[in-house]
């Protein structure tokens, strides 16, 4: 299928007066520019350029970064950028939102959490109330036998949440994308992102974190999605990502996370050949 | 897709599910899609809610045949995609435009830099894309003859309204023409395993592919 997918380039500072071309040799003229941080810190050495690239199926398409010598007849658009709880006093607002036009999503300064989730359709904001919350289990106490590579083993039958309170956010408008970013600054040292695109009727998340000795022995994370969906008890999952249904599964009730990766070995020989890209980047 | 249940008279262990790539919970109008990047554990502990499990340590052994606890945790990034939809006819299947959404989250384009530039801007040996729910799983070279390719076609399930009328199709308008003239006019419909030939001397000019839903199409082409 054909493809328009967002690519980020890093971009030294020093590199002045650039222009992206696409793969017939046209200039690019919708570009973000987003600073780029490491957790807190601004790196001040480079910046990032994003644009859409557009990919036919089973093509490789080159993308050039090069200086201009001529005066450019536009300038690219940085992104706007906004923080919260970066000083040691929490910030004023309560909440604030980043939108599209199909999607606005509301957040809670306090906690860094999405709180609010509206959706745009056939003309109407319909809110769904979505939110999103990172929650512990963790396992039986005294002699009991407990969680391990295959058991799960909980010491409740409900997830503890995890504290966070007034965790720096950062929030990156754009016109391209938007997302914002909140520093969880625990031993998990969690990295949330959520990122809106221009055009587009999802969102995405991206967690990075690592569960470090200590702190998070004998504990399972988990994110919790709550919403207003009148689901009862009935949700569904996939059995492998391909749809594929001939593989017979018995023993998976306690098995939550170890037999997924023997279905996916099965698989691990299918390669991605249906689009890729050569974003070249020529320094000139 | 799987229904799953959580079931109240049976502990919280046993309602977790694997959770390969993609998980919804809907009602009679709106469905909550949940896709993933890589594949963790899922449960629904409690209407409206949608439980992903990222990530566990646990020191202990569980007498389960690893020999140790799961302790080598390392800085970790997970992606997912979250889609708010009105909910499709059909429960177990996701819409059309998930699963395209999910097809290219769990394929990510392959960025190469280079400093040399190259006069062709681009390359594309696929003129058309394939009918709205049919994916080329792989398109490789057979491991011990370079000089014969297989061609794997994955038709999934779609929801009634993403209206792809593929029950059969044409391969050849999908092959550019540097393709076609690589090839011999002749190819074999194959087993998915490549070990058996189901159909030989098929004319490529005349290649109609006819898939059922969730069903493969495997194809061997040779260079002439």
């Amino acid at each position: 299928m054909d493809r328009d997918e967002l690519v980020c380039l890093a971009i030294p500072q020093n590199f002045t007066n650039w222009i992206i071309r696409d793969p017939s040799g046209k200039m690019i003229e919708e570009v973000q520019i987003n600073r780029v941080y490491e957790q807190r810190e601004l790196l001040s050495d480079v910046f990032e350029a994003c644009f859409i690239a557009h990919l036919k199926p089973i093509s490789l398409a080159q993308y050039t970064l090069e200086s201009s010598t001529q005066e450019l007849p536009f300038t690219y658009e940085s992104s706007q950028i906004t923080v919260y709880n970066f000083d040691s006093i929490p910030s004023r607002e309560k909440e604030f939102e980043i939108g599209t036009e199909n999607i606005k999503l509301i957040f809670n300064v306090a906690t860094g959490s999405l709180s609010r989730s509206d959706l745009h359709s056939n003309d109407l904001f319909k809110s769904l109330n979505i939110t999103i919350n990172f929650m512990t289990y963790g396992t039986r106490h005294g002699n009991q036998e407990k969680s391990g590579a295959y058991l799960f083993l909980p010491d409740s039958q409900d997830a503890q949440n995890l504290p966070i309170i007034n965790p720096p956010i950062r929030v990156i408008r754009g016109s391209i994308m938007t997302y914002v970013e909140v520093l969880v600054e625990n031993e998990l040292k969690l990295r949330h992102r959520i990122t809106l695109f221009k055009g587009q009727k999802y969102f995405d998340i991206e967690n990075e974190f690592q569960m470090v000795k200590g702190s998070f022995d004998n504990q399972e994370l988990l994110m919790r999605f709550t919403s207003k969906i009148k689901n009862g008890a009935v949700f569904f999952t996939d059995l492998n990502s391909l749809q594929v249904s001939c593989l017979t599964m018995t023993v998976f009730n306690l098995l939550s996370y170890c037999i997924i990766f023997f279905i996916f070995l099965l698989f691990t020989h299918r390669n991605h050949f249906f689009s890729f890209t050569d974003g070249q980047a020529n320094l000139v | 897709m799987v229904k799953r249940t959580w079931y109240d008279k049976i502990p919280l262990q046993g309602n977790v599910y694997p959770l390969p790539s993609l998980g919804y919970i809907e009602d009679r109008w709106t469905r909550l899609s949940i896709l993933s990047a890589q594949p963790l554990g899922a449960t629904s502990s409690h209407p409206g809610n949608f439980d992903v499990f990222l990530d566990r340590r646990l020191l202990q052994d569980d007498n389960r045949g690893v020999g140790q606890g799961i302790t080598d945790n390392r800085r970790t990034r997970e992606r997912f995609r979250i889609f708010v939809e009105q909910r499709p006819t059909e429960s177990l299947k996701p819409s059309n435009q998930v699963q395209k959404s999910l097809l290219r989250l769990l394929n990510p384009v392959h960025q190469m830099q280079s400093i040399i530039p190259s006069n062709q801007g681009e390359l594309n040996e696929m003129p058309t894309s394939l009918p709205c729910d049919v994916h080329l799983v792989n398109f490789r070279t057979n491991l011990v003859s370079f000089n014969e390719f297989h061609l794997f076609l994955h038709r999934f399930a779609s929801s009634c309204e993403a209206q792809c009328k593929t029950q059969s199709f044409k391969l050849l308008p999908h092959l550019s023409s540097n393709l076609i003239n690589a090839l011999q006019p002749s190819v074999s419909s194959m087993s998915l395993s490549l070990l058996d030939e189901i159909k030989s001397n098929l004319s490529l000019h005349d290649l109609s592919v006819e898939m059922d839903t969730v069903d493969f199409s495997v194809y061997a082409l040779r260079l002439k």
